[in-house]
């Protein structure tokens, strides 16, 4: 499965294809999108849950991350993969039909931040979101929702909403009265965020979903998906990581100074045996965190935040050593391990699991 | 990748505790051998051993023909978690069950297997190790301690010092390394055989540690003598018989580590919030970032253990992921000792219960990144694996 995708993507997203896409003023690709939902790729979370060849989700989310992470996709995969398509799948009737097609010429905008209060103990953020709920269902809402990757070529926001006790999911057409989308270029390239500000828009009871279809709160519909996404995000800090400790080891290995190759110096060795060692740390911890989570596993949601945090770290390292054993090399535009090294600071700040959050989480279950 | 043990490992893991339950001593339980001597520390591992033996759970991993259980990964796996989770003593010869047997099993002969073995198991013969020398350390190919044979006496003598020699001074045998013969490579020329301490010429000096206790030892040895019969495996080549032994010292172990670890974890963390003001309920809000990280490196080795029992159980090999999970545990077990007893602030250093404890733990963690191959050494073979080239005369 996993050599199919990496060749498809590989295919799909040429080098001279993604920096075209990030110096673009849009920073997004309509064709390319177009392609990458029609594959059927996006949802391999359905394929899990009755294919055969398949490891159960999220196991398998995170070797679809792994392949997202080398070839660095400019289109918000790891969201509809990992969180999206999951509640998607859960909720009867709601949203677009899932299938092949879903999402061709219709790409989703999606937020987690909002639900990260789900899984991360303490205060919630202060949010700069009013939502007010009448007698019927309907959600007015107001304010604005900060880094939602690609909302400006967006026509949906799915966008996670407290109601005090209780959790919903909004879906809001971003072509309607009331709605404007502010464009920011992030540190990452291949990830442009709008500022998505609404005013007094008012989303009818049919679009907001506040169970399963088989009756499941949203809240634990939303903290596993959330779950899933963090998971896909560990593999794709894992694969590319990867691909950067294997451009390394080829670069060291012809790079020659002194007379020999700079990988023979063993200061250059040892830094990329820690490379190695730490991204097969982190795929023991990211795989056992999935398995965990496919378990039911009671302790899951820590595993799930200690692997992120780990992965995070461990991918922001690699990026760094790999620039360093490049020598000046590293640090020009056309070597491009910037590009990975940008999206690995993103993929933290982001939606990031900050180390606190877990001390919190520690503290509240001492 | 299946990380679940079998219903046939977990009805093992029931009769096992069953039988812990019943017989391992309370003094004995989450042991530490903080404010013992080392003799009364070696007396209770040798008992532990023994109780061990009699109860028939000694040697989980050697064949059941040699008297051990004969366990799988997954029975190996569960008998590893229920000793650490009562925090049982280390039996005393467990090196050597480890380490020597095995490759007495490989490479010895019918005789030795049955004068060796079953005494090792029972705990009636301690062992140590003697290959360490001044000169031979991470290269150990340096060593230079000589055995000649004398076939009148049927015997070899053995001239040289060994070094770092662990628990020498309780052992009544060794298992030595010495050169045989002169071979054109280093490696060559050097035999593996077993030397009885108890003679005329073996002297046992013990030095101090770190932690102030002698539980290691110089060894003088001057015409020491061994029985040409009790060499093991081909003479001359022994290199590989000891790399074999050396091979068992890296992988199993790493599941026990790695629930220390995070028993031990969790335990700092409990120990660092009695001494927070108002105990544990009061206004901290967050464990401190030292601490999170150190939660964390203990699950890190705990799904490295695991991932590597995983692939064991599934037949496939281990490769470089020993050296690997070796240096993260090493190095992440000395962050976490040494974080906690900073974060204890004034009282890490104060000479009491349980400081004094943490003290002695994060004293001995520093062994960790130099035996079994130091972190260096770990990380030159880690580079080899990923195909970067051979030093340079450089
Ligand atoms: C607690 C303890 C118990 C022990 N018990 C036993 C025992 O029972 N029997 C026994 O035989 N031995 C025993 N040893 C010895 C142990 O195997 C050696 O200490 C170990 O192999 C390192 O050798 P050394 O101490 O001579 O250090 P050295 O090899 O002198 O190393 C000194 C420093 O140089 C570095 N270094 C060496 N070579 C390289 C290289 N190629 N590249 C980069 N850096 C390098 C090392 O990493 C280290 O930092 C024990 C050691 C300890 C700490």
């Amino acid at each position: 499965m996993r050599s199919s995708l990496r060749s498809f993507l590989s295919r799909t997203i040429t080098e001279s294809g993604y920096e075209q896409i990030c110096s673009s003023d849009s920073g997004f690709d309509g064709s390319l999108w177009n392609q990458l939902a029609g594959s059927g790729w996006l949802d391999v979370a359905a394929m899990s849950s009755d294919g055969d060849e398949v490891s159960a989700w999220p196991i398998s989310g995170v070797h679809m991350g792994e392949e997202f992470g080398r070839a660095l996709v400019p289109a918000p995969v790891e969201l509809v993969t990992g969180f999206l398509l999951p509640v998607l799948h859960r909720l009867a009737g709601f949203g677009p039909v899932l299938d092949d097609s879903t999402f061709v010429d219709d790409l989703p905008a999606v937020t987690i931040e909002p639900a990260l209060a789900l899984i991360r103990a303490g205060a919630p953020r202060p949010g700069g979101l009013t939502v007010d709920t009448t007698a019927d269902g309907t959600l007015s809402l107001s304010g604005s929702v900060p880094s939602v990757q690609f909302a400006a070529s967006a026509r949906t926001l799915y966008l996670p909403v407290s109601l005090g006790a209780t959790w919903a999911l909004a879906r809001i057409p971003l072509d309607q009265a009331g709605v404007a989308t502010v464009s920011t270029r992030s540190i990452d390239p291949g990830r442009t965020c709008a500022t998505v500000v609404v005013t007094d828009v008012s989303v009818p009871a049919a679009d907001v979903a506040t169970t399963a279809a088989d009756g499941e709160p949203m809240a634990a519909v939303l903290a596993e998906a959330l779950r899933s996404y963090l998971l896909v995000l560990d593999g794709k800090a894992i694969g590319a990581a990867q691909l950067l400790l294997e451009k390394t080891v080829a670069y060291v290995t012809q790079r020659t100074q002194f007379g020999v190759p700079v990988g023979s110096f063993q200061a250059l060795k040892h830094r990329i045996a820690d490379m190695a060692t730490s991204i097969e740390a982190a795929r023991s911890i990211a795989s056992y965190a999935a398995w965990q989570v496919a378990q039911g596993h009671q302790d899951s949601t820590e595993m799930v935040l200690s692997s992120r945090i780990f992965c995070s770290e461990m991918y922001r390292n690699v990026c760094e050593s790999a620039i360093q054993c490049h020598g000046g090399m590293g640090f020009t535009w056309e070597q491009r391990l910037h590009y990975w090294y940008k999206s690995a600071l993103f993929d933290a700040a982001v939606d990031g699991i900050a180390v606190e959050d877990l001390g919190r989480l520690l503290r509240k279950s001492a | 990748m299946d990380f679940a043990l079998s219903p046939a490992a977990e009805k093992f893991r029931a009769r096992f505790v069953e039988w812990l339950d019943a017989e391992l001593p309370e003094e004995w339980r989450n042991y530490s051998m903080h404010g013992s001597t080392f003799d009364e520390v070696v007396e209770v591992r040798r008992a532990w051993g023994r109780l061990l033996h009699a109860g028939g759970w000694a040697g989980p991993s050697w064949p059941v023909a040699h008297g051990g259980l004969g366990l799988g990964t997954e029975e190996l796996t569960a008998y590893c978690e229920e000793l650490v989770r009562c925090g049982a003593p280390e039996p005393m010869n467990s090196n050597a069950i480890g380490i020597l047997a095995p490759t007495i099993m490989k490479y010895g002969t019918v005789e030795q297997k049955e004068r060796f073995l079953p005494p090792m198991l029972a705990h009636d013969e301690l062992w140590c190790q003697g290959f360490s020398e001044p000169a031979a350390g991470s290269d150990l190919a340096g060593l230079a301690t000589t055995a000649t044979h004398d076939p009148g006496d049927g015997v070899y003598r053995i001239n040289g010092q060994k070094l770092w020699t662990s628990r020498g001074q309780y052992a009544d045998w060794c298992y030595v390394l010495a050169r045989t013969g002169q071979g054109s490579k280093r490696h060559e020329g050097i035999s593996m055989m077993l030397m009885p301490m108890h003679q005329p010429g073996v002297d046992v000096r013990p030095l101090r540690n770190i932690t102030g206790s002698s539980e290691f030892n110089e060894l003088f040895l001057t015409d020491a003598t061994a029985q040409d019969c009790d060499v093991i495996g081909p003479v001359g080549d022994g290199w590989q018989v000891a790399n074999f032994a050396l091979s068992n010292e890296r992988g199993p172990r790493l599941i026990e580590r790695a629930l220390t670890f995070k028993q031990e974890q969790t335990k700092g963390l409990e120990d660092l919030m009695g001494t927070w003001d108002d105990g544990p309920s009061a206004g901290v809000d967050a464990v401190p970032d030292s601490m999170v990280a150190a939660h964390i490196d203990a699950r890190v080795v705990d799904a490295m253990a695991h991932r590597i029992l995983a692939l064991t159980a599934e037949g496939a090999s281990v490769g470089v992921l020993a050296s690997m999970s070796k240096l993260i545990w090493s190095e992440g077990y000395q962050r976490f000792l040494s974080a906690l007893v900073e974060a204890f602030g004034a009282d890490g250093a104060s000479d009491v219960a349980p400081f004094a404890v943490w003290q002695d733990r994060l004293l001995r963690s520093r062994a960790g990144t130099i035996y079994g191959g130091t972190s260096e050494v770990q990380r030159n073979i880690i580079a080899k694996s990923l195909g970067l080239p051979a030093s340079g005369p450089r």
